[in-house]
Parts: structure tokens; sequence; C-alpha cells
């Protein structure tokens, strides 16, 4: 049928089918702007506003859209022009991978149409229906605040969030009190202006330190297409992934002949028709750690949605029908879900294939058994006074990251297969894909356009093998995109651990020994069960670095949906055990908490006593603190809380208030592992091209790794064009994980900017500025200085080198790994209401107080926190991957897996707190993943603090709440 | 819905009715779209969207002011509607956020209320009444059509044309509560509760509705509501109620809450509503 839409004010006619989705029509006509993020259009990435409204197109019928006027982003404003909406989410750093921005941008122009003057309540309600798993909402909000005010025609300040303070104003440390009750509507307070406390002797510099607009802000501002998915390819097949109903089965018959005969299929691919290579699908260093227990389809399967077998066909429609059309007869088999079960004895035996190497103990489910310690057990021990013991238990979580994982793959003209897709580790994916699907890595170019958000869960490779599969299958372009649903039980999630701590303590509140026992659950799949739990024992005993520490861990298979990387990656699951149970041992001392956590947390010059023996995966390396401004993070943040005038002053009636704080220490890149290269070249405008591997997945990394070039080179943000990442095209990165970017990429920068430097400061001064040293030549506002005061601009040198005297390209590269792992460090905060009688948790405000050395981009920097701010709530608070009695989830898809929306945030805050890390480029560490390591213990401890009772488990959902409540009354406390 | 093959705009009434009357043809009326594109069973050959008939749109207060609402309104429309009682308007906005309001119309909220339990909460309360149009004309209450069905049993290929409220009364209150694992999420258990009071200021009618506490999204607590009935609306009926409602509700577990938990909130929640309902009353 045709349908006709004004659509951005242009009359057009389509040719639809009648079950077709606006959504798809849209994409098909251009508007690649529209985003998938759901099939229910709960994630409101697919909104547009149709006659002014917004709507969800992923859940209305094109059809119905007929004869309306339809908007999307690509008929904003005036052609080629900015809209002042995204001038403002430009400005305020409201845009982090960009790929709901869009969204975002429509809900606000449809509220500024119809109220011009909103409050921050309005804008909060209105862009409630656009899920955002990045910014916490926070920019987002000041930015349709800020296009009001420019659309009502005032004049308003230029953007300078950011307030360089010493000491800090004391309006800092007013904070609007809320009422009492569970309206978070009017209430909402979003403090504008994120502070960076900068000691004296970190240097002011040209371009680091400044909040530049990210480099990429443009084009994800006006929905540009430059996502994975928003190409079009002649031929293009689309794939679709049967999965497993059951949650451990063998597959006795699987017969396809049907799907393969429905019209419109061209290929359908079972366990029959592959290779049986083992790999693991962690993206990891190579070699990857043992064991390969994965084959692209097996006979098989493991968790509810496994793979079974994959389709190509003409059409999404024809590829989802042709997965009906397989008959698969499954031998079901004995299940086991809990990690404690599986390690029994006579448990189901998951991974009893003979060709997988490299597990623990098969017969009883333990992929891995790590044991570690250092220090002399016996005399500390006997300098122990007191020893504590405590169980905890953390609960599996998702990503969510609102672009599911979507790949593209198709042969070049030189027969290479290229694989377009969204992965924060292109290099380890194509070295891993390789002998997956046949071909040398020679034969394989993977490229990363944008990312729609990642958090972890793309730092494995999950579709690119089928996908690649299909192409060399059908010869033709496939696209393969995850559900939602599979997005759930196929990707990754955090591992859920049972973590126990015994601690040995000195009258006078001196850790003397420390142990950590952990039974962590890596699901059907070992991937990053091994190093994640090495990274919670090396966070959960560091912090507070006791002399003597050991760890041990069992890594258990279960029959669950398989865990992998997650932003944080083990830390906040060993920071919440680590830091309530410091907490109960400072209750049980009676020392004021925050004064035993600092007589004891690791300090500058300290070694970190299990550096060494707890490497990632592998040993590690001696590594000592040589910066740390955690002291002065917790100052601050207590002064910032009012923690003396609230804590311990719950209130009594129904509604108690309670505040509480935990302290976190991370890590910049891992230790002796990850490398990072960039190649810098000069243009003949004295611009220059940075190409590197590193993979900004929406954290800003390029606009940070930019600002390190321009730095060094001395001009302005714009005159660095910056490309990641492409295996062709740019040098080899480990990949966007472990916080590892700005420290280790970044270094990479560093270095290859220096070189480029020495090359113009010496052909400046042989050619250009004769008589002059090249040594001492400056690089500065676009020009090479002398002393005495001769310049030549880079304009001059580029065009004298590449063209008319001793001639060569002025470049260089260069890589960058590092034997230490500075920790960034940071305290956070949180204030809840506890209602007595149901258990229900109201976040009132969350504070972090962050020592990331210094801030490369404090703007891009706060985003970093204020988003991983939100993920680390949605982990204490809401968010929880349930099950039922078979392994079948019973929550895959949004709002039933609650993730925080905009009109019920608590008020955000984040400080900085700057360090000169002597290793990091410019004084730098790391700071992607930290906020998300601390908020959980702090939440456990201001319910503490307003009940009493302690929860060592998560999330706080107010059940659970309410049965510790009912517990306490049980037991007459 | 994959094998739906054609799409229909009718402009009348009759026009649906022609529409539906096709042998052999398994037809869906579209009303909205966000919930019923999602849930539509596979073998939907024809999509009938209701949506451009005017008196399906509608929003009419009847001439005492008791809200009319056309089934095909969506939830946005209803939320700013002047006549929209504030009890379903706090439902709506709880429970929906707007661009998803914008395509959800009333009856579909009605016609799936395991995905929209508040909203059907308050409808209940409020003592909602559909007027049906097909396959026969007639009118039913709400609270009827949802007894003993976690779906309401919506005739096939039925047309609701209208969602009825009874207009306000003198001396009437309202109130809710409810608990969430965050503020705007879904409630585990919700209550909410409209009543009537005498000049004397006893209740002279109570309509109390509870989420979560029965394997039906939303039911009326006729127990609770009949221990409040003829009573001052004191701490002791208040307390009455609470008992009353504590032997009536039967829940279901999920994964949000247990059954105990559940059992454990009915009456704390509905203490709320009522004591809602009573600070409202010296407003």
């Amino acid at each position: 049928m045709d349908i006709t839409l004004i659509l951005n004010g242009q009359k057009k006619t389509f040719s639809v089918h009648a079950a077709e989705r606006l959504l798809t029509v849209l994409r098909r006509a251009g508007c690649t702007s529209v985003k998938f993020g759901d099939e229910q259009g709960r994630s409101g990435a697919c909104t547009v506003l149709l006659d002014g409204k917004p709507v969800n197109s992923s859940v209305m019928l094109a059809a119905q859209a007929h004869g309306h006027r339809v908007t999307t982003l690509e008929g904003l404003g005036e052609p080629g022009a900015v809209h002042p909406l995204q001038q403002a989410f430009i400005e305020t750093g409201a845009i982090q991978s960009g790929y709901n921005t869009p969204a975002q941008i429509l809900v606000a122009k449809a509220l500024l149409d119809e109220n011009p003057n909103p409050t921050e309540a309005d804008v909060r309600e209105a862009l409630a229906g656009v899920l955002d798993r990045e910014t916490g909402y926070v920019k987002p909000v000041q930015a349709v605040l800020r296009a009001a005010a420019v659309l009502r025609g005032e004049s308003v300040e230029p953007f300078t969030p950011l307030e360089r303070a010493i000491p800090i104003p004391e309006s800092f440390f007013e904070f609007p009190e809320r009422p009492e009750g569970f309206d978070p509507g009017p209430a909402i307070q979003t403090r504008t202006r994120p502070v960076v406390v900068t000691p004296p002797e970190i240097a002011t510099r040209q371009i680091v330190g400044r909040p530049e607009p990210k480099v990429d802000a443009v084009k994800l501002a006006m929905g540009r297409p430059v996502f994975t998915d928003d190409i079009e390819m002649r031929g293009l097949l689309y794939a679709a992934m049967l999965t497993s109903p059951h949650a451990h089965a063998r597959i006795r018959h699987i017969d396809a002949s049907a799907a393969r005969a429905l019209p419109g299929v061209h290929a359908v691919l079972t366990h029959h028709d592959l290779p049986r290579v083992k790999y693991a699908s962690g993206g990891q260093t190579y070699p990857n750690p043992l064991p390969y227990d994965q084959v692209s389809l097996d006979d098989k399967v493991r968790h509810v949605g496994d793979r079974v077998a994959v389709v190509a066909a003409e059409t999404p429609e024809i590829a989802r029908e042709a997965l009906q059309l397989i008959e698969v007869e499954y031998e079901v088999l004995p299940a086991v879900f809990d990690p404690e079960e599986a390690v029994e004895p006579g448990a189901p035996v998951i991974h009893d294939e003979p060709d997988t190497e490299g597990i623990y103990d098969r017969q009883r489910n333990i992929v891995h058994h790590v044991e570690a310690h250092e220090g002399d057990a016996e005399a500390q021990w006997a300098k122990a006074d007191l020893i504590f013991e405590g169980e905890y238990r953390v609960h599996q979580v998702q990503q969510a990251s609102i672009e599911p994982h979507v790949c593209i793959t198709y042969w070049d003209e030189d027969d290479r297969l290229v694989v377009r897709t969204s992965t924060q580790v292109p290099f380890h994916t194509r070295r891993m894909l390789a002998p997956l699907i046949g071909l040398p890595v020679r034969r394989i170019r993977v490229i990363k356009p944008r990312i729609g958000g990642g958090f972890g869960g793309k730092q494995e490779m999950l579709v690119e093998d089928l996908c690649a599969h299909l192409t060399i299958a059908t010869g033709r372009p496939v696209r393969f995109e995850y559900t939602r649903e599979q997005e759930f039980t196929s990707a990754r999630s955090r591992h859920p651990q049972i973590l126990r701590f015994k601690t040995g303590v000195t009258r006078e509140g001196q850790v003397v020994a420390a142990e950590l026992y952990i039974l962590a659950n890596t699901g059907a799949y070992g991937t990053h069960g091994l190093t994640v739990q090495m990274v919670s024992g090396f966070r959960g005993l560091t912090t507070y670095n006791a002399p003597y520490s050991r760890f041990v861990c069992d890594v258990a298979y279960t029959n669950l949906p398989t865990p992998g990387a997650y932003r944080g990656y083990g830390a906040p699951q060993a920071l919440f055990a680590l830091e309530v149970h410091m907490e109960e041992i400072a209750d049980a001392l009676g020392m004021d908490v925050v004064e035993f956590k600092r007589k004891n947390w690791i300090k500058v010059g300290d070694s970190m006593v299990m550096a060494r023996a707890l490497g990632e995966g592998r040993e590690g390396f001696e590594q000592q603190v040589r910066s740390s401004a955690l002291d002065e993070c917790v100052d601050i943040g207590l002064r910032t809380m009012q923690w003396s005038q609230k804590r311990g002053r719950p209130g009594d009636g129904p509604i108690r208030r309670g505040v509480g704080m935990a302290v976190a220490m991370h890590g910049s890149g891992i230790a002796g592992l990850d490398m990072g290269a960039a190649a810098i070249k000069i243009n003949d405008d004295g611009s220059f091209n940075l190409t590197v591997g590193a993979t900004d997945l929406g954290t800003g990394s390029d606009t940070v790794l930019a600002q390190i070039a321009a730095e060094v080179l001395g001009v302005p943000l714009e005159d660095i064009l910056i490309y990641s990442s492409d295996t062709d095209m740019t040098p080899f990165d480990t990949g966007a994980y472990a916080s590892s970017t700005t420290y280790i990429s970044g270094g990479a920068v560093f270095k290859a900017a220096m070189e480029v430097r020495r090359q113009i400061c010496e052909h400046a001064a042989r050619y250009l500025l004769p008589g002059a040293r090249p040594d001492e030549l400056d690089l500065l506002d676009k020009e090479v200085i002398a002393p005495d005061g001769r310049s030549v601009s880079l304009e001059r040198v580029a065009l004298h080198s590449l063209h008319q005297e001793d001639q060569k390209q002025i470049m260089a590269s260069a890589s960058h790994m590092s034997y230490e792992s500075p920790p960034p460090f940071a305290a956070q905060f949180a204030e809840v209401l506890v209602d007595m009688e149901t258990g229900q948790v109201t976040v009132q405000r969350l504070v972090t107080a962050v020592d990331c050395g210094v801030t490369i981009n404090p703007i891009t920097a706060s985003g970093q926190v204020e988003g991983g701010m939100v993920q680390a709530l949605g982990y204490a608070h809401c968010e929880e991957m349930a099950y039922d009695g078979a392994g079948v989830l019973l929550n895959p898809r949004f709002d039933d897996y609650r993730i925080y929306r905009a009109n019920e945030m608590p008020a955000l805050e984040v400080i900085f707190v700057e360090t000169n890390e002597p290793s990091g480029p410019f004084g730098a560490k790391a700071v992607a993943e930290i906020p998300k390591d601390a908020i959980a213990p702090a939440l456990a401890s201001a319910i503490h603090d307003a009940t009493g009772v302690w929860i060592r488990e998560l999330p706080f959902t107010p059940e659970r709440v309410w049965r510790a409540l009912q517990g306490q009354k049980g037991s007459g406390g | 819905m994959r094998k739906a093959g054609a799409y229909y705009r009718p402009q009348t009434i009759d026009e649906i009715v022609r529409l539906i009357a096709q042998p052999y043809v398994t037809t869906m009326l579209l009303s909205g779209g966000a919930i019923q594109l999602v849930r539509a069973s596979e073998d939907i050959e024809a999509v009938v969207d209701v949506q451009a008939i005017p008196e399906l749109a509608r929003i009419a207060p009847a001439s005492d002011g008791a809200p009319r609402i056309g089934a095909a309104a969506s939830l946005e429309a209803v939320l700013r509607d002047a006549s929209t009682p504030p009890l379903l308007r706090e439902a709506i906005r709880r429970s929906v956020p707007w661009n998803r309001r914008n395509a959800i119309s009333i009856a579909e909220a009605i016609e799936y209320p395991d995905e929209l339990p508040e909203v059907n909460g308050a409808l209940l309360a409020l003592g909602a009444t559909l007027t049906f149009l097909l396959p026969e004309e007639r009118q039913i209450s709400l609270a009827a059509l949802a007894a003993d069905s976690a779906q309401p049993k919506l005739p096939r290929k039925g047309l609701i044309a209208r969602v009825e409220l009874p207009a306000p009364m003198p001396r009437q209150t309202w109130g809710s509560a409810h608990v969430a694992r965050t503020p705007a999420d879904i409630a585990i258990v919700s209550a909410w509760a409209v009543l009537t009071l005498d000049a004397a200021g006893r209740v002279a009618h109570a309509s109390l509705a509870l989420t979560g506490v029965w394997s039906e999204p939303a039911r009326l607590a006729v127990g609770a509501a009949a221990a409040l009935a003829g009573a001052a609306l004191d701490d002791a009926s208040i307390a009455a109620a609470g008992r009353a409602l504590e032997s009536e509700v039967a829940p279901v577990a999920d994964y949000r809450g247990s059954v105990e938990y559940r059992r454990a909130m009915a009456p704390v929640l509905l203490r709320r509503a009522l004591l809602a309902c009573r600070s409202r009353l010296s407003e």
C-alpha cells in the first residue's frame, strides 16, 4: 500500500506493508537519526514527532502516520545550521555516544514548542520517555533549559560549567533541603557547575583541562549516519538467530530444510554447517585466557538464549519466519543455576565436551580456581586483636546499551571481508575472528563506526563470527542485530558473586590481615570469568592493603546467560562487600567510620601488596601509589553532604533519612598488558591528522586524545583531525576497556605528538628560523616561536617541508604501554529516605568526589562520572536479571528491567580533586569506571544510617529492605 | 502480525462494522498501538485503525460533568483534559512517559491491564463504565469486565466506544499509595481509593482498588470497602478496612515481590490511601 507523509515539511509517498512500522520506513527514507532501541519502544530511541507530538515510531504502523506531519531530527532547524537545541546539546556536553540524542532533542523540541519556559521538572518529565544509559540526564536537562532561554531571546552566558576553585566557595556546600515524601518532581535540583579543585602546583594549559566540546558533537547532534546500521548496502541480507529455549540440552536433531526452502532465505547455518573451532569470546589480549569453551554453533546448548542457528534472508520478517521453520529436537538435560550447587559433586556437568582444555575441575563445574597471597600470615594474624568475618552477595545486571550489538559484513573489491561492527575491541575482533571463519588476518578489515554505548558489553565478539559466516555462505552483505531480548539473554552481563571477607584488626583499628574468598558465577561460558574475578580480588584487597592479604576464588559454570565485562570489571562487586565490611568493623570497634577507613586506606608511597600476585589473568607487576587525593575527596564530600549535621539523625516515624559514604580505588589500564598506538602527520595548512586504534564508545576519548595532541602541538582543537578506529587505517590498540584510553592511548598520542613536535622544531630551526636551536623553540597558537621573538607559522613549516626543501612528511607514530596502572580514587556519598513500613528506598542525592589526576576535559569527565553514578545506582537499587526455575529470564525488556528515567533521578553532584600523576599524560589518570565502584556501599551505609540494619545483598529492593527491617523487629533490634 | 496484509482507517462506525464482518479474516481493531502492536497475535490479517472516527477519539464531559472518554483517546489527551479526575491523572502521569502516553489509547490500557495496572486501579476506584458498540451495544462496568480474569474479556471483534466515569460528587475525596523499586517504576502494590461521605461525615460509598495483590492486575477490594461503609473515616474504620482487606487478597508472586510481601503491603498502602483521602477532606 502507498502512504503519504509530510516528512520534515515535504510531502512524500512511500510504499509500505500493512504491518510495517514507522521506524523502518523512516530509516529506509534516509532518516537514520531515528534509532532502534527495543521492540516495545520503551527505550524511546525511536521517538519522532507526529503532528508535533512525540511518539515511538517502533510501535506505530507506518500506515497510522498516513496524512500526518512527521518530524525527525533531519528536519530540525535550517539546512546547514544547528538548531538552538542542538547547539545547547553540543555546548553542555549532553552528548556522549549520541545514539539517543536525536530522540532527546525531539521531545525537547515538542516541549519547548508548547511551553517556552519550562521548569527543570517539566524538562525531566518530557525526557522521561527516552532512556539514557550514558549521561545521568544531568547535561541533557541543562541543555534543554539553556536552549529554552536562547529561544526566548534571552542572552546566555558562554557555557563554562566549570569552577576551578581553591578553596571551594562556600556556596558550593549549600544544598537546598528536599521535602519529605516521595514526589521527585518539583524538588529536583541539578547542580550546573561541577567543580574542579586544582592544587597550585598543577599548571594551567592551553587545551588540556579546558571544557572543549566533543570533536564528534556536531555530527551526533545533527543525527548524521555515523553508527554501524546507518549505511545502505546494495543486496543486503538480514540475519536472525535462533536461540535455545532450554537452559541445558543436547541438540539431537536439527532440520533446516523447511527454512531453507522459504522464498527469500539465502542461508541457514547450524552446527552441521560450520567447522568446530574452539575459542573464547572475550575480547582480550593475545593469548586469550583459557578455556576456549565455545564454538560458533554447537550441538549442545548451555543456557536459555544460547546460539542454535542463524538465517540470512531478504528481509528481517522472512528471516524471523525462517527461524520458526527450523525443527530442533532437544534432549533436555538437568540444569544448575546456583554456583554453590554447581560446584557440588553430582551437579550436572556443563562442559562435558572433551575438546575444551583449561577447565580447572570439569566434574565440579569449576572453570577457574585462583589462590594468591602476600605477606606473613602467621605473624599478621597474631597481631590481630579482633577478627571479623562477613558474607556478601551481588547479583547479575546487564550493560543495556541502547544500541544493541549490531554488525554488517561484506566482501570488498579485493575479496577481503569487511566487518563494520559496534565493538570496543576492533583489533582483538579481527584476530579472534580469523580462525573461526578460516581467513587470514590480512583478509579481514574491522571498521568501528560510532558506537551507541558499550560499557564492556561490546568487549566481546558476539555477532561478528556468525555474520561473517553468513556473508561467506551467501556472498552477500549481511546485517545482524540482536533483539533486545537477545541483548539480555545472549549477550553479556555482570558476574554474580558470593564474597566472604575475613579481616584482622588491632584494638586501635589497624587492619593487619585480610582474606577474601569469592565464588563467582560465570554462567555457561568462561570468557571473562578469570580476569574479572582477579580484578575483584585485587580491588577488594588493595584499597586497605593489609600487610598479609590472601585471595581464593572459584569460578563456577552454571546454566545462566554468560556474564562478561561490564564497566567496573569486578570492582563494584568487591567494593560493595569490602566497604560494607569495613563499616561493620568500624561500628563494632566503636570508631568513626571515616576515621577508621582513613587510618587504613592506601596512601601515596605505599606499595600495593597484591599487585604482583594478582595481575589480570596472569602475574602482575609491583606497583606503588604515586598520587592520591582520597583524603581531600572524602573531606570535600563530607562537607558537601553536610555529613556532621545529618549523619546519625534518621528522625522517627515511618520515613527515615540516612547518609552514607564509601571510598573506591580503581586502575588506569592493565599494567604490563594494555598497549595503544597513535600516528600523527602534518597537513599543508598546519593541521594534523591523528589516527588512533583507541575506540571512542561515547566516552569522549577521541576528544581527549585530540586535546592531548593539540596541547603538545600548540594548535586549537579543531586543527586535530582524529580518526578511530579501523584495522586497515589506524595503528593497533587493545581497545576501550579497563579505563585505559586516556592513560594508555593518551600516552601514545603524547609520545607521537612530541616526536612530531621535535620534527617541526628541527625543520623550522634548520630552514625557517636560522640560528635558533630546535630545543629552544616553542609551539603556541599555530606558530613556532623562538626565544628571540621570531616566529613562523605551522602552515609555513608544513608547506616548506612538504614542497620546498629537504622535502619530507612530518609524521610520527608511537606506542605506549605501562607497567603501572595508577589508581584513581573516589569518595562517594548517598542520601536516602527509607520507608520503614514498605522497605522502599528513595535515593535523594548522590555525590562523587574523584581524583582522576588532571582532568583533560572536565565536561566529558563529569559526563562519565554522572553516567557511571546512575549505572551504579541501578546496580545497587533496582536493576536485576530475574529468572524462573528453568533459567528463563523473566524481565528481558526495559522497565521490567528497571533503568532510572529522567523524572525520578536523585540530585547528582561531581567534584574533581586534581592530582598530578607522574606517569600519566599531562598528569592524567582514568575516570571511566571508578564512578561505578562505591555507590552500592554508600547506599548500604545510608540505609544503615537511616534504619540501623545492614543489608549485605544487592539490590536494595523494597522487599529485601523490608525483610531486613522485619528481621530487626524480630530480633528486638 | 507479520501476515497482516491490509490496513483500514474507517471514518464511521458503519465502516468498521462492514470491515470486521469480513469472513475468514482475523482483524485487529487498533485504537492506539504502543501496546496492541507489541502484543498482537501473529495471525492478524487486517488492521482496522479506529482513531480517525471523531466520536471514538473525543473527550467530552456529560452535562453533569461526568467524564466521557472516547475509547481511542490517547492517555496524553486524557491526562490533559480538564474533566479527568486527579486520581486518574496521577495514575497516568506516574505510569507512562509522554511519548508512550501519546501512543496508547485508554481502550488499549484497559485491554492490557497487566501493562498499566495503576491506570486500571484508578479507573476501577473511580467506577469506570465501558460502552461497547460491537458486537452489540451495551454498557458494562470495568469491575465486572475485569473480575476473575488476568485480562479483561474483550469480546472478539468487540469495539469499545467510550469510557465513562461518574460525575464528581459533593464530599468526595480520593487518595492513593504505592510501593515501587524506583519513584516512577510500575508499582509492586498500589492502592486507589475514592470515598463519598454523607453530611454527617460518614462513608456513604467507598470504592477501593488495589494492584499487585491478586492474579488480576487490578481489582476492587469489595470487603475492605464494605468495612468502611457507614463508618466515620477514623483510625478505627481505616484499621478495620485493612483487616478486611487482608482476608480478601490473594497475591501471586513475581520477581518484584513475593506473596508474603504483597500480602503485607496491601493493608499498609490501603491505610495510606485512606489517610490521603482524609487529609484531602481537611484541605
